[in-house]
């Protein structure tokens, strides 16, 4: 089960979703807002979402995390609007029977929706103008 | 001859800035959404060659190269930047 959330996350929510009897592990991946990227000062930054697609695509994303690893059950949110430094962005947890294929389907959840979720990120920085990561001209060639 | 389609356009991000709108309704020629972006990066300035991008049509992706039909929405989709 995968949201997009306009409101600061609450991983003690959160965890109490992934409760069951039969997991002997509980892994999470807790993606925070930091003060710098590539030698820039980061001040804040603002998350966009294709909300409608994204939650359809984190949707098959867990089903082959499930599928791939055997795990019991995910749980992800992902920030929208305005954040600041420290703030938590995106948040994986994962429920299964033993840690192994907790750490390896967390893993893998996270690295695919950073790369296949329809999210956008602007930084804003302390000396130069804010830009939309990864969408300079040159960037992606 | 091609016909004239009756599209639904909506912005994100960078695309959104360059456009200054969330969504417009669009007649256009384009047969597909790399025709349809080509034509609005010029209109628009868009900075983003279409090799970077991605398209989603009715909340779907699919190839720059499907068929558009008259009353699709589709969303152009910059280089993403999630987690």
């Amino acid at each position: 089960m995968f949201r997009v959330s306009s409101v600061p996350i609450d991983t003690d929510l959160l965890s109490k979703e992934l409760i069951n009897s039969s997991s002997g592990a509980f892994v999470c991946f807790e993606g925070r807002v930091r003060n710098h990227n590539e030698g820039d000062e980061v001040v804040s930054l603002e998350y966009e979402v294709y909300e409608g697609l994204a939650v359809k695509e984190a949707a098959r994303i867990v089903e082959e995390a499930k599928e791939k690893f055997g795990i019991l059950e995910v749980v992800g949110v992902h920030r929208q609007g305005h954040l600041e430094i420290g703030d938590i962005a995106v948040w994986i947890g994962v429920i299964a029977a033993h840690r192994g294929p907790a750490f390896s389907a967390c893993r893998y959840v996270i690295d695919e929706i950073k790369h296949r979720l329809p999210v956008w990120k602007k930084e804003h920085y302390k000396h130069k103008e804010s830009k939309w990561v990864n969408c300079s001209e040159h960037d992606g060639h | 001859m091609k016909e004239s389609k009756r599209l639904n356009i909506h912005y994100y991000a960078l695309l959104r800035e360059k456009t200054g709108k969330t969504e417009e309704n669009i007649e256009s020629f384009a047969a597909t959404p790399l025709e349809l972006y080509k034509d609005l990066a010029k209109q628009y300035g868009f900075p983003l060659d279409f090799r970077s991008i991605r398209v989603s049509v009715n909340e779907e992706f699919q190839s720059m190269d499907t068929a558009l039909c008259s009353g699709d929405r589709v969303i152009f989709i910059p280089p993403v930047a999630g987690g």
